[in-house]
C-alpha cells in the first residue's frame, strides 16, 4: 500500500503519546458513545464512532450499520478482524492444552477444546465479581480469563456486569422485625399488604444534609453581601434587554402598566400628576447635527448632509383611546379622540383604572394611514406606591434614579420615563430616554 | 414486607407478595434485562420469563437467607437466566441447514472452506498491518492477550499495572486498532 495514500487528512494518530490513565477502568456507563438511528444516517462522525465501538452498540444500531451501503461492509470487516484476533487466542488455548501447559494453577490435563467450552452463567458471574459472587478456584479463574479472549459472547456477557445494579426500592425501617412465618408448618400466614411509601420514611440524613448545604450557601451569600462596599448599591439607570429584530411600531407610549393619576400619586411624585402622555414616534431623520459633528473627526466626514423624512404628504394625525374590559373578546368603546399637533400629546380626559387600547392614524395625501394600536392598563397599586414612597422619601442623593429603576423594573415604564424626564439632564438619563422600546 | 415474609408469600403465590416482588425489584430486573435486550417488547417478554424462573427457583429452595440478601440472590438469578436465554436465542439464530437432496458426508469437515480461508488470510493481513501502526504498548497488549493467550493478571504483572488498568488499556488498544483498520478500509474503497 502506498504510504502517501495513508496520509489522508482524516487520518488520526491512534493515540496521543503518553496519555495518562485518568479514567477508571470500571465505570457506571458504557465505554462507547450512544447514538440514535438518525445520527447514523445524518452524521458520518457518529457512524464512525459507532463503528469504533461496535461491540457495545445495541442490536438496533448494529442492524442499521449493517444495512448501510457504506458502513455495512466496514462493520463486517471489523467484526471479522475481531473474530480473527479471538481465533488466534482460541488456537493458542488449544495448542497449550495439547502441550499440557494449562497455565499456572492447572491441576490436570484436559481435552484440547476444554478451554473453548463456554463457562456457565454462574461462573461468569463469579468471574466478573457480580454482587454476592463467590470466589472461583484459581485455575478456573485463569481458564475463564483465557476463554474470554477467545469468546466474544462470553466477553460481552461479563462486560454487562461492569455496571452496578440500581438501589432497591426500600419501604422503611419499621418493616424490620416483622415476625417470620413458619414455612414448615404447612399453614401459610397471610402476607401483609404492600406498604405505600410515604414522605416521612426517608432517612433523616438524606434530608438534613441537603438542608445544611443550602443553609450554608444562604449564609455565605448573606455574609458576602453584608461586606460588599456601599458603592455597589449605587443606583443605576435601567438598561433595556438586547432584542434581535424589531418589535417597535409608531405608537411608543403609553404601553404596559401605567399608574392611575390620583392625589396620592401627585403628592408622591409631582411629575406623575400630569395627564398620561401619548407619544408617537418622531420622524426617523429628524436628527440633530451635533451627533454627526462629534463623529466627523473620527471618520473625516465633510459637511454631512441631513435630510428630514419627507413629511410633505403628512397633513395631520389622529389618536383614539378605547376602553375594554380586558378580555380577548370584549368590544372596545371609544372614549376619547383628538388630533395631536406634535408627536407627544396629553390625554384630554382622565383615565381611571382599567384596560385601554389606543390607536393612531396619520393623514397623507388625503388618505388615512393607520399607524397601529397598542394596549395599556391603568392600575392603582397601593403596595407599589408604598414602596415608591419609601424610596423617594429615603433622602438618598440618588433616590430619584432608584425610583425610575424601580418603576421600570416593575413594568411601569411609561411612568418611569415621565419621572426620568423631570430629572436633571445627564448621560444616563438621556440614554434612558433615548431608548426606543422594542428596538 | 420483610424478605423472608416475601419469599414465603411468593412460594404460596400470594398476590400481594408477587406484586411486591414486581414493584420493589422492577429496577433490578430491568437493569439486568436492559443489558441484554434493546427492544422494548423483547425486554417485556424477557421480564416475564425471568420472573417465572425466579418463582421456580424459589419453589426449589434455591434462596438461602444465610448466604446473602434476597436482592443479591435475585440479581444473580436474573443475570444468569438472561445469559442462558440469550445463548439459547443466539444458537437458534445460526441453524445448520442442509439443502434437500444433497448428500450428507459421514464426517462433515468442520473447518473453514477455501473461500473462508482466503477471506481469513486477507483480514489477518489487514490486522497485522494495522497492528504495526499502533503504539508499542498497544501492540504488546494485543499480542500478549490474543497471540500469546495470556490472562489479564499475567499481562498486568508483565507490564507492571493492575488488572483493572490492563482491562482498560486493552480496550483502548482494540479501539485504536479499529481506528487504523477503518482508515485502511476507507483508503481501499477510495483506491477502488
Amino acid at each position: 500500500m502506498n504510504e502517501e495514500l495513508r496520509e489522508i487528512p482524516d487520518r488520526q494518530h491512534p493515540l496521543p503519546p503518553a496519555t495518562p490513565d485518568l479514567e477508571a477502568a470500571m465505570k457506571n456507563t458504557s465505554n462507547g458513545p450512544r447514538f440514535s438511528p438518525a445520527d447514523l444516517q445524518n452524521d458520518p462522525k457518529a457512524a464512525h464512532d459507532a463503528l469504533l465501538h461496535w461491540d457495545v452498540q445495541s442490536e438496533q444500531i448494529l442492524r442499521l450499520l449493517a444495512q448501510h451501503p457504506e458502513h455495512g461492509g466496514r462493520l463486517e470487516k471489523l467484526q471479522r478482524a475481531d473474530g480473527w484476533l479471538r481465533q488466534r487466542a482460541a488456537d493458542t488455548i488449544v495448542s497449550r492444552t495439547q502441550d499440557g501447559d494449562n497455565g499456572p494453577g492447572s491441576a490436570s490435563p484436559t481435552a484440547p477444546d476444554a478451554g473453548l467450552a463456554c463457562p456457565t452463567a454462574g461462573e461468569l458471574y463469579d468471574f466478573a465479581s457480580g454482587p454476592g459472587s463467590e470466589p472461583l478456584p484459581r485455575d478456573r479463574h485463569l481458564a475463564i480469563d483465557r476463554h474470554l479472549a477467545a469468546c466474544e459472547s462470553c466477553d460481552s456477557f461479563v462486560a454487562t456486569l461492569a455496571i452496578a445494579p440500581p438501589a432497591l426500592l426500600l419501604l422503611g425501617d419499621d418493616e424490620v422485625g416483622v415476625s417470620v412465618p413458619a414455612v414448615t408448618t404447612g399453614t401459610m400466614p397471610e402476607p401483609t399488604p404492600v406498604r405505600h411509601v410515604s414522605g416521612h420514611r426517608f432517612p433523616a440524613r438524606r434530608v438534613l444534609i441537603p438542608l445544611a448545604a443550602a443553609a450554608a450557601i444562604v449564609l455565605a451569600i448573606g455574609v458576602w453581601r453584608a461586606f460588599q462596599p456601599v458603592t455597589t448599591m449605587r443606583a443605576v439607570w435601567p438598561e433595556a434587554p438586547l432584542l434581535r429584530g424589531e418589535t417597535a411600531d409608531a405608537l411608543v407610549w403609553p404601553r404596559g402598566r401605567v399608574l392611575e393619576r390620583s392625589e396620592a400619586v401627585a403628592r408622591l411624585a409631582p411629575a406623575l400628576a400630569s395627564a398620561i402622555l401619548f407619544e408617537l414616534e418622531a420622524p426617523m431623520f429628524e436628527l440633530e447635527a451635533p451627533m454627526f459633528e462629534r463623529a466627523a473627526p473620527m471618520f473625516e466626514l465633510e459637511a454631512p448632509m441631513f435630510e428630514r423624512a419627507a413629511p410633505a404628504g403628512s397633513e395631520s394625525s389622529r389618536v383614539q383611546v378605547l376602553r375594554t374590559a380586558g378580555g380577548a373578546f370584549d368590544v372596545p368603546t371609544t372614549i376619547a379622540e383628538w388630533s395631536p399637533t406634535s408627536s407627544t400629546s396629553a390625554s384630554p380626559i382622565p383615565l381611571p383604572a382599567g384596560h385601554y387600547t389606543w390607536k393612531a392614524w396619520t393623514r397623507e395625501r388625503g388618505l388615512d394611514v393607520e399607524l397601529g394600536s397598542r394596549d395599556f392598563e391603568v392600575v392603582h397599586d397601593a403596595a407599589l406606591l408604598r414602596e415608591l414612597s419609601a424610596i423617594l422619601e429615603s433622602g438618598d442623593e440618588d433616590a430619584d434614579v432608584r425610583a425610575v429603576a424601580f418603576l421600570d423594573a416593575r413594568g411601569f415604564r411609561t411612568d418611569a420615563r415621565v419621572l426620568a424626564r423631570s430629572l436633571p439632564a445627564s448621560p444616563g438619563r438621556d440614554a434612558y430616554l433615548g431608548r426606543a422600546p422594542g428596538r | 414486607m420483610e424478605e423472608l415474609e416475601l419469599v414465603a408469600g411468593l412460594r404460596a403465590r400470594h398476590a400481594e407478595a408477587v406484586q411486591t416482588l414486581l414493584e420493589r425489584y422492577r429496577s433490578l430486573f430491568f437493569h439486568c434485562i436492559g443489558s441484554f435486550e434493546s427492544d422494548a417488547s423483547a425486554r417485556e417478554d424477557l421480564h416475564q420469563e425471568v420472573v417465572l424462573y425466579v418463582l421456580e427457583r424459589i419453589d426449589a429452595g434455591s434462596f438461602d437467607a444465610e448466604k446473602g440478601s434476597f436482592g443479591t440472590w435475585l440479581y444473580r438469578v436474573t443475570w444468569c437466566r438472561c445469559v442462558d436465554l440469550k445463548r439459547k436465542t443466539n444458537s437458534r439464530r445460526t441453524p445448520k441447514m442442509t439443502p434437500v437432496g444433497d448428500k450428507v458426508p459421514e464426517r462433515p469437515d468442520l473447518g473453514p472452506g477455501p473461500g473462508d480461508e482466503a477471506g481469513t488470510e486477507e483480514i489477518g493481513g489487514l490486522v497485522r498491518r494495522g497492528m504495526a501502526h499502533l503504539e508499542e504498548e498497544d501492540q504488546l497488549l494485543l499480542t500478549l492477550r490474543y497471540v500469546d493467550g495470556r490472562t489479564l493478571v499475567e499481562i498486568g504483572e508483565e507490564i507492571g499495572i493492575s488488572v483493572e488498568q490492563t482491562k482498560y488499556r486493552l480496550k483502548r488498544a482494540a479501539t485504536s486498532l479499529r481506528r487504523v483498520l477503518l482508515n485502511d478500509f476507507a483508503i481501499e474503497e477510495a483506491v477502488r
